[in-house]
């Protein structure tokens, strides 16, 4: 087990090196650079030229490489090049409030698909089947910017209930952050819904039909005990996999709910570097974001064992 | 079964908290203090003054800081940290008397050596700021004494005091590095905190040397970047006043009870650019003939949704120095047509415009230009590109392009470096060179008189209407939401939001 886990975290450190690399060869054959962006359409090329010196952009692509490399391992994210700011706070300000939402959603999607899946499943072929696999169809079909606008128009606008941004201050109270949360969350998971719901609905259905189900009905146990001892157990494999890739795409990939909800997250901080340039600051969110990524496929690998002993990774099957 | 009563146990579980959190206040509770909230679209970058570039950013400066003049909604000149200020009879060097007993945020008192280190900053090309090209006049600067400042320049310049008053030449402490970290200025507020993407805090500052102002306890500079968003929190009453709202959203407001649109054509012009080195554009012929066949007032309703104003050049229209005499050409499609067969065009001309696909009036722009050159028989293609390629590679390079500038404080700076041979502005622009237009430009800047210099700068303008090195279609119009309970707000033509006398009633 151990040594699985070693190889893995080994693996994983050897992708973050090859991603640093692809990122910064990416950045720089995009046209134009940093010193550019930061001066604007006014630059006489001196003042460029001067800009680009000072930060450095003239040495060859190895030595910028190296730069950033070996103060990056020792911890020191350096400054962003737009904001002559340190990275580390920024960075870790926007993951704070990312992995927030994530997680939140993450458990309101968790706790509600795989609800709707194992209903779907022990009523399969009914009203109520059908009703929920539209809700989550239209969910995942419609993009989720106009959830979101079209959730804003009507809770803010016509209800009044709810704030149109999704950022507030905790210092402001504990409901009302909770309350700016509610409609991203709620956007969040309608785009979600589908593929939680509908994995768990195939997996259960498909163990309801095994053998060892009849057997444990032929035992005389309680259908209840059949169903979430024996059936979600093995059926929420796949949707374990399901969950971890989503909390992946709700770190980094949310960009679009970040801008609806004005939500300072860790998306919209990669495409304000990205668009300047701002290398070290793409770095340091990329190498987060796939550190996460990676980080999150992992738990759901050793997840994996809890619920089916017979994965377990480095020991022999009895 | 079973099943169900746990579903109606989950159910109901959901229910409650549900009430529970819609019932929570969602308002804090009762302030005593008052905090004026706006939004803007784009993002602060930096919080230095001296590489400011866009709109929250200018106005997080007139918040934090002050600079030695400013101009006021009626585009004149007014003192700010400097009470007074006189010129040699040659207009070749300035001396300006700074005002007594004003202190940065952090107590120290304000001097003349503040003065000479933030022009001096601003001046080196390692601090990277964008208004270096606009100070390059200056030789030196040198404190006389502790409130007396001398500025040394390399010609005669009748606008120095109009120029120090602009955007990025706000006042910061002597030999202080840390203004993008914790900035320090001598402002109506003082900075508390900044989350990129999110929000800029700052509270009064109780010791503002202007007495009665500020207004307000605390000022949040918001960034929503979806203009739909920002509506709804205006006419909620999270935000306040949500700045530069594009033209094809002014109608979602003013169709609400609770906030107006307020306008004003400010300078910022948009236009197009043609490379008067490379063909087809080097041929003045050319040149005249796409300022034939466009239609400024039909531009404008395509582009502008009708919110512009049109002009002849960057200076505007309400300006006295505006050429008046001069009306609006209708398009002239005859002409065009005989000038491109005259440039050997007469079997018609292929052209792409380049644009920033982010902007979303300039890509307007740019099909406005197509529609009109089809009838002439210039077949355009549109080509949009972000910011970056659109800065790196297209900008200055390619033949034909859209351009948007921000309005500059005087005729001088709307114009010299754009159009004198020498201005940075031109050579990454349109690369136009006329001699004529260089003595003008130079003759307006040593003018002694109001008379002298209107004269110059009408002339400036048919030259450029005669050359047309490229076509300056219109100002923009700058709206801004504006909630009904807010008090004490003028929309300047400088674009910016200048808060410091705005008050909320309740």
């Amino acid at each position: 087990m151990f040594v699985y886990l070693g190889q893995r975290i080994l693996v994983m450190t050897l992708l973050l090196v090859v991603m640093s690399i692809l990122v910064f060869c990416a950045i720089h054959v995009l046209p134009g650079n940093v010193a550019i962006l930061i001066l604007g359409d006014s630059a006489a090329p001196e003042h460029v030229a001067a800009l680009e010196a000072k930060l450095g952009l003239n040495d060859p692509l190895h030595v910028q490489y190296w730069r950033w490399a070996s103060m990056f391992v020792t911890g020191d994210f350096g400054e962003s090049l737009v904001m002559e700011r340190p990275i580390a706070p920024i960075v870790m300000e926007a993951l704070g409030k990312s992995l927030v939402l994530a997680s939140c959603t993450l458990l309101i999607v968790a706790l509600v698909g795989i609800t709707l899946g194992v209903i779907s499943a022990t009523r399969r072929g009914s009203i109520v089947d059908h009703g929920a696999s539209l809700f989550a169809y239209l969910g995942i079909s419609v993009p989720e910017f106009f959830w979101g606008i079209v959730l804003i128009i009507v809770c803010v606008n016509y209800l009044g209930l709810l704030p149109a941004s999704g950022n507030a201050d905790i210092s402001d109270g504990i409901g009302n952050y909770i309350a700016h949360l509610i409609l991203p969350i709620a956007t969040l998971t309608l785009t979600l819904l589908a593929h939680v719901s509908r994995m768990t609905r195939s997996s259960v259905i498909e163990e309801l039909e095994s053998n060892y189900v009849k057997a444990a009905r032929a035992k005389g146990l309680p259908e209840r005990i059949v169903l979430f001892r024996h059936a979600l157990r093995n059926g929420l494999l796949p949707t374990i996999t399901v969950l971890a890739y989503d909390f992946g795409w709700l770190i980094g990939g949310i960009v679009v709910v970040e801008t609806v909800f004005s939500y300072p997250g860790v998306g919209r901080l990669l495409i304000f570097a990205i668009e300047r340039h701002d290398l070290p600051l793409v770095q340091a969110i990329v190498i987060l974001m796939t550190a996460i990524y990676m980080g999150a496929n992992l738990v759901a690998d050793l997840l994996y064992t809890c619920f089916n002993p017979k994965l377990r990774y480095g020991g022999a099957v009895e | 079964m079973v099943q169900q009563s746990w579903l109606m146990r989950l159910t109901a579980v959901l229910a409650i908290v549900t009430s529970l959190l819609l019932c929570w206040p969602k308002e804090v509770g009762a302030q005593s203090k008052s905090t004026l909230v706006a939004s803007f679209a784009t993002g602060i970058n930096s919080l230095d003054p001296a590489r400011f570039g866009n709109l929250p950013e200018y106005s997080y400066g007139n918040l934090v800081f002050n600079a030695l003049a400013y101009i006021d909604e009626d585009l004149k000149l007014q003192p700010d940290l400097a009470e007074s200020w006189q010129t040699s009879d040659d207009l070749k060097v300035w001396t300006f008397k700074l005002r007594d007993n004003v202190k940065f945020h952090d107590g120290r008192p304000l001097t003349a050596d503040d003065v000479v280190w933030t022009v001096q900053r601003i001046l080196d090309p390692k601090t990277g700021s964008r208004i270096r090209a606009n100070l390059q006049i200056v030789k030196s600067v040198t404190a006389v004494d502790r409130l007396t400042v001398r500025f040394e320049l390399n010609g005669p310049y009748a606008d120095l005091a109009s120029v120090l008053a602009d955007y990025p030449a706000r006042i910061v402490p002597n030999g202080y590095t840390d203004l993008a970290k914790h900035p320090i200025g001598t402002g109506p507020f003082k900075f508390v905190s900044f989350v990129p993407g999110d929000r800029l805090v700052a509270v009064k500052n109780e010791n503002y040397w202007e007495k009665g102002y500020p207004k307000v306890d605390e000022v949040r500079l918001m960034h929503i970047p979806e203009m739909s968003s920002a509506i709804t929190a205006l006419e909620s009453g999270s935000v306040h006043i949500v700045a530069d709202i594009r033209p094809e959203s002014i109608s979602q407001i003013r169709s609400g009870k609770a906030a107006t649109v307020q306008s004003v054509p400010s300078g910022t012009w948009m236009g197009y650019v043609m490379h008067n080195e490379k063909p087809p554009f080097n041929d003045i012929r050319v040149r005249r003939a796409f300022a034939a066949l466009v239609d400024k007032e039909e531009v404008i309703k395509i582009a502008s949704f009708g919110t512009g104003t049109v002009t002849h050049s960057p200076i505007p229209p309400r300006h006295p120095y505006f050429l008046n005499e001069v009306a609006t050409p209708k398009a002239d499609l005859a002409t065009a047509k005989k000038l491109l067969a005259d440039a050997g065009y007469a079997k018609g001309l292929k052209l792409k415009i380049w644009y920033p696909s982010a902007d979303a009036e300039q890509e307007r722009l740019a099909l406005a230009l197509r529609e009109m050159a089809k009838k002439a028989g210039v077949d355009i293609e549109l080509s949009g590109v972000p910011n970056d390629k659109f800065y790196g590679e297209v900008e200055g390079k390619e033949s034909l392009a859209t351009t948007m500038l921000y309005g500059r404080p005087t005729p001088d700076t709307q114009t010299y470096l754009w159009y004198h041979s020498t201005g940075s502005w031109n050579r990454n622009m349109w690369h136009y060179s006329n001699p004529k237009m260089d003595a003008l430009l130079e003759a307006a800047r040593a003018a002694k008189t109001e008379e002298e210099r209107t004269a110059i700068y009408k002339d400036v303008q048919r030259t450029i209407l005669e050359d047309v090195p490229g076509i300056v279609v219109y100002v923009k119009a700058i709206s801004h939401g504006v909630r009904n309970n807010v008090e004490g707000f003028s929309v300047s033509p400088r674009a910016w939001l200048e808060l410091k006398g705005v008050s909320l009633k309740n």
